[in-house]
């Protein structure tokens, strides 16, 4: 994550520096990359959840707004970092505490701990946002490239398929993958 | 002034735009109000958005407008049941109502296109032949129907050959097919259209339940397998339910009904139109014409003696129990809905379940309605088993993950890309039965942003739902060994959700006033003039999708109607 500047400023339609880079620190939890095949960073899923979050009504965003503070109170008090800070097993030991709504358990303030039900809310909600910007139409800003798409192989925006490509165990990767933008460019080449 | 109109219709959905069209065709001047926008073709020509239509929902109803809540029992409280919550990354499946505007729920549907065979009619004589009278619960309100298969044959006839089905006959005036369904009641004549080509997967499917001595066939698909009449052949493109067809190959009121009714000159389309009373003479037993906000919220009174109203099972008995058109007290009881045995399997070789429509499969209907097998579970009626082999794209198949499988990191990572293209389903949905116990009626409480009540429902799922899912598992489990498949699993059981978009019931239909609401031809016990249509009429639910007996019995309404005018 770049750090803050005026440039980079301008990048976020919704989120802050912070927030995009917490936010994206757990995307990157949820589908990981560094086994040389894409995951969230590389298919720009903070993108989308930045213009999806920017869309949205005023509940949703305080969701990720809260959920990002809360989520930084919580490892600031567990381990003294931001969660973008901690290694992966601790990124992955904190979200798997969130997930089996235990997080607070053993942070030594409990008044002062976040609310357990917005951290799984908040998490439910990434992890939901993290599924569509990494298979989405690129036309929202994640799944760059059709990284996404090519990850399962899923040839994406097809008018169709025909019997041959029906046939059981017919490899889909072999199918040009098209996005809507690429059905929009066919269309406009035939009224031409 | 008040407007006047020879004849509303409310919702131009699967039986609104039936009624539409035939009533338009006859001479007679329609105005249809629909709350929903008017969609084109061209809207839908990039369709292939997973994000628009299945995460976002754009066709459905949105909890802002149209709140429903929803209870278990009578002591609990009722909480706001999440109508399109795919964005808000709730834990519940996304199950809606139907889609809005002219189409309705024809607009966004699977197409599974279903006769009900002849023993559906009689579900609650044959159960207590078989099992006794005392089989059924002591809350049951079941009841046979008033009409008979063979009332409806000729309307099943009609919605296969004037709207467009494909599938192959397995019973044409009692001479068997058997590449049909060995089940089906006598039909007059086949589909005007052959069967689809399958999705990939169906092919092992079909194998394995041959070799475990089930008779599975090709489903009937309100999908054109050719050019017929305004559809287009499909093209399996794979996006499908919950979308709408980018070329007009799914049959949608939309393109059929709506259109020809349009056609006329006779139809008048009100769009963003939200009736909200039914308006009645003094004496409350004459209709005398519908109230609306239109989409700025204005308030519109049109005057008619002929008003059908046929916005689906839900919205059709909350409008009446809004206009206090509810004497006997009946209008919301015999709530019932599907439960959906979803199972997912993995399969040793590509499946590519992104190609081909979800009703592009073959269908078991060995264990349906009364040919579910003497069982110790107190299985009394059973359910049509489907695979879907097809329509399922990431977003969504990466909701419907093993349990117990973290859902994130690297292991899901690898799990979801190895897999993905080996993924299929095999689907049973068990009808439930009404009940005393299963209602719907208007929240006190919570209020849409007109002003409105909500609908409030109370259901449950009962220990008969509950035993028939826990049968079909061990059915579907089978089917999935004999496949090979290298992964088994289950949907949650009993499901999370309580609206199927299978609902039913809620505007039973009987020949005596004092135990239904409409008619055989769905016109109001109570209300001349007024006619409430949709699976609401239905006085029981089969194992079979509802869509195309409610076609039927609009066709049916529609006959009356004209004979009455």
């Amino acid at each position: 994550m770049p750090a803050t500047n005026e440039a980079t400023k301008v990048r976020w339609v919704f989120l802050t520096e912070t927030e995009a880079e917490t936010v994206d620190a757990v995307c990157a939890r949820i589908f990981p990359s560094g086994d040389g095949k894409p995951g969230a960073r590389e298919t720009k899923v903070i993108t989308y959840i930045d213009r999806t979050v920017a869309d949205e009504d005023e509940a949703l965003r305080r969701c990720y707004r809260d959920g990002v503070e809360a989520l930084n109170v919580l490892t600031l008090d567990l381990y003294g970092q931001r969660f973008a800070e901690l290694s992966d097993e601790r990124k992955d030991d904190v979200l798997e505490r969130i997930e089996a709504n235990t997080a607070n358990e053993s942070t030594a303030a409990p008044q002062d701990s976040p609310d357990e039900g917005l951290l799984s809310t908040f998490f439910a909600l990434v992890w939901e946002h993290t599924i569509q910007g990494m298979f989405c139409d690129p036309q929202y800003g994640g799944n760059h490239e059709a990284l996404g798409w090519q990850l399962v192989g899923f040839p994406g925006a097809q008018w169709g398929y025909d019997a041959e490509q029906m046939r059981p165990g017919f490899d889909s990767k072999t199918i040009p993958i098209k996005t809507l933008e690429d059905l929009r460019r066919e269309l406009r080449r035939a009224d031409d | 002034m008040t407007e006047t109109a020879e004849a509303i219709v409310v919702g131009l959905g699967a039986s609104g735009g039936i009624i539409a069209e035939q009533l338009t065709k006859a001479g007679i001047r329609v105005l249809a109000l629909d709350k929903g926008p008017v969609h084109t073709t061209e809207e839908f020509t990039f369709k292939q958005d997973e994000v628009k239509y299945y995460s976002r929902g754009s066709l459905v109803p949105q909890l802002a407008t149209d709140p429903v809540t929803w209870r278990p029992d009578e002591k609990s409280t009722a909480r706001l049941l999440p109508w399109a919550a795919g964005v808000r990354g709730n834990s519940e499946p996304l199950h809606l109502p139907p889609s809005i505007g002219p189409g309705g729920g024809t607009l966004h549907w699977g197409g599974a296109s279903w006769r009900h065979r002849d023993a559906d009619f009689r579900m609650k004589s044959l159960i207590e032949e078989r099992f006794g009278p005392d089989a059924l619960d002591e809350d049951s309100t079941m009841v046979d129907w008033p009409i008979g298969y063979e009332d409806l044959e000729p309307y099943y006839d009609r919605v296969e050959w004037e709207l467009g089905v494909s599938g192959r006959a397995g019973n044409v005036k009692g001479a068997p097919d058997p590449e049909g369904n060995p089940y089906e009641s006598p039909r007059e004549r086949g589909f005007p259209m052959p069967p689809l080509r399958t999705a990939p997967a169906d092919d092992r499917f079909k194998a394995a339940c041959q070799r475990l001595g089930y008779r599975p066939f090709q489903q009937p698909a309100a999908v054109a397998s050719t050019d017929y009449k305004s559809l287009k052949g499909c093209e399996y493109c794979g996006f499908c339910h919950g979308f709408l067809c980018h070329v007009n190959a799914k049959q949608s009121s939309r393109i059929t009904s709506v259109e020809a009714a349009l056609q006329t000159g006779n139809l008048e389309i009100r769009s963003n139109s939200r009736a909200f009373r039914l308006d009645r003479d003094p004496s409350g037993r004459r209709i005398t014409g519908v109230s609306y906000f239109d989409a700025e919220g204005n308030v519109h009174q049109v005057r008619s003696n002929l008003v059908v109203v046929a916005c689906y099972a839900l919205e059709n008995s909350r409008l009446l129990l809004a206009s206090g058109i509810n004497a006997n007290g009946q209008v919301g009881r015999n709530f019932m809905t599907h439960s959906f045995g979803w199972c997912s399997v993995v399969l040793p070789e590509f499946s590519n379940p992104f190609m081909a429509p979800l009703v592009a499969a073959s269908v078991v209907d060995d264990l349906n309605c009364d040919g579910v097998p003497d069982n110790d579970e107190g299985v009394l009626w059973g359910s049509v088993l489907t695979s879907i082999p097809g329509d399922l794209q990431p977003i969504e198949a990466a909701h419907n993950l093993p349990p117990g499988m973290r859902r994130w990191g690297q292991g899901f990572k690898d799990w979801f890309s190895e897999n993905y293209r080996r993924l299929m389903g095999i689907h049973n949905q068990v009808p439930s039965f009404p009940s005393k116990k299963y209602y719907c009626d208007l929240d006190p409480v919570v209020k849409d942003k007109f002003g409105q009540p909500a609908l409030r429902i109370t259901h449950d799922w009962s220990e008969h739902d509950l035993a028939s899912l826990r049968y079909f598992e061990k059915v579907k489990r089978a089917i999935a060994d004999e496949m090979g498949a290298t992964q088994f699993w289950s949907e949650p059981t009993p499901p999370a959700y309580h609206l199927s978009t299978h609902e039913v019931g809620t505007h039973r239909m009987g020949e005596n006033p004092a135990d239904s609401v409409v008619d055989i031809f769905g016109e109001s016990h109570e209300c001349k003039g007024l006619y409430v249509v949709g699976g609401g009429q239905f006085p029981t639910l089969s194992g079979y999708n509802p869509t195309q007996t409610l076609q039927a019995l609009a066709y049916l309404s529609a006959d009356h109607i004209l004979e009455k005018v």
